[in-house]
């Protein structure tokens, strides 16, 4: 199977799992869901792979960071 | 000057850094992240300022539309990582078709954000009816003019490839347009979440 098909399923599965989860307040598997589905599309989609360290480190960690910053302010205590 | 030994190193380090699709569009992808991010920031802050408030807009959105508009953009993301490869390896026909496939996939997320979107104004719930809703309508909203600029764009990507002007040694543009595609999906992936399904 081609490795952009194999991705797409895996994205696929990924957004039916976080969906399915979502009345259950995992909201930290949630951003951690979807990080990883960000990830996955810069990486195979985008050819991030293909692409120098500095882009790679970069645009992952802005990826890092709006999520991170989300959980932060999301999961503080009241 | 011969041409392999008399390389300047400067040249050297600057096209390793050329990332695919080159380096503007990542730029562009660099600042619309950053930009989000402080859309979804100022989202998180609210969320905690007004809780019940978030929990009852929450409850007002179409969560079907919303899973089933991003199985659709991951669809689109894929069939224009096909379209690319078929290109780069001098499928010019196929690669008209993926793309246009994707093409299909962004009128038909534009189109469910649109039955969303009508059917909130239908509601009387529109931009500025409280906090939640001005944020999303200001997040989905400003998304759904970056999926419609890049259907423009993947259209006339799909009229070169079918006019001959891209082809195997010439797709650069395409490749660029399939980047802020994938973008127009990366962003979703970070909003859905965050938007939708955070309770």
């Amino acid at each position: 199977m081609n490795s952009n098909t194999f991705v797409w399923m895996a994205l696929l599965g990924l957004t039916v799992f976080s969906f399915s989860i979502s009345n259950h307040a995992f909201g930290s598997l949630i951003l951690a869901t979807a990080g990883l589905k960000a990830a996955m599309v810069a990486w195979s989609f985008m050819e991030l792979r293909r692409a120098h360290q500095v882009w790679k480190l970069g645009v992952g960690a802005l990826i890092a960071l709006a999520l991170g910053l989300v959980y932060v302010i999301w999961a503080l205590p009241t | 000057m011969n041409p392999i030994i008399d390389r300047n190193p400067q040249e050297d380090s600057i096209s390793n850094l050329e990332p695919p699709g080159g380096i503007l569009v990542w730029i562009i992808v660099v600042l619309e992240i950053v930009t989000f991010t402080a859309g979804f920031v100022v989202f998180a802050v609210e969320n905690r300022n007004h809780a019940t408030e978030f929990a009852l807009g929450r409850a007002l959105l179409n969560q079907p539309i919303a899973l089933t508009n991003t199985l659709v953009l991951l669809t689109g993301g894929w069939c224009m990582a096909r379209g690319i490869a078929a290109l780069r390896s001098g499928h010019q026909v196929q690669s008209g078709r993926w793309v246009l496939a994707s093409i299909g996939t962004g009128a038909a997320f534009l189109l469910l954000k649109g039955i969303e979107y009508a059917e909130k104004i239908h509601n009387g719930i529109g931009f500025g009816e409280d906090t939640f809703f001005t944020l999303y309508w200001m997040l989905t909203g400003f998304h759904f003019l970056h999926v419609l600029a890049a259907v423009i764009i993947l259209l006339f990507m799909w009229f070169g490839i079918r006019s001959g002007k891209y082809h195997q040694e010439s797709f650069l543009d395409v490749e660029s347009s399939g980047i802020f595609w994938h973008m127009c999906d990366v962003l979703w992936l970070l909003l859905y979440p965050i938007i939708y399904l955070l309770r």
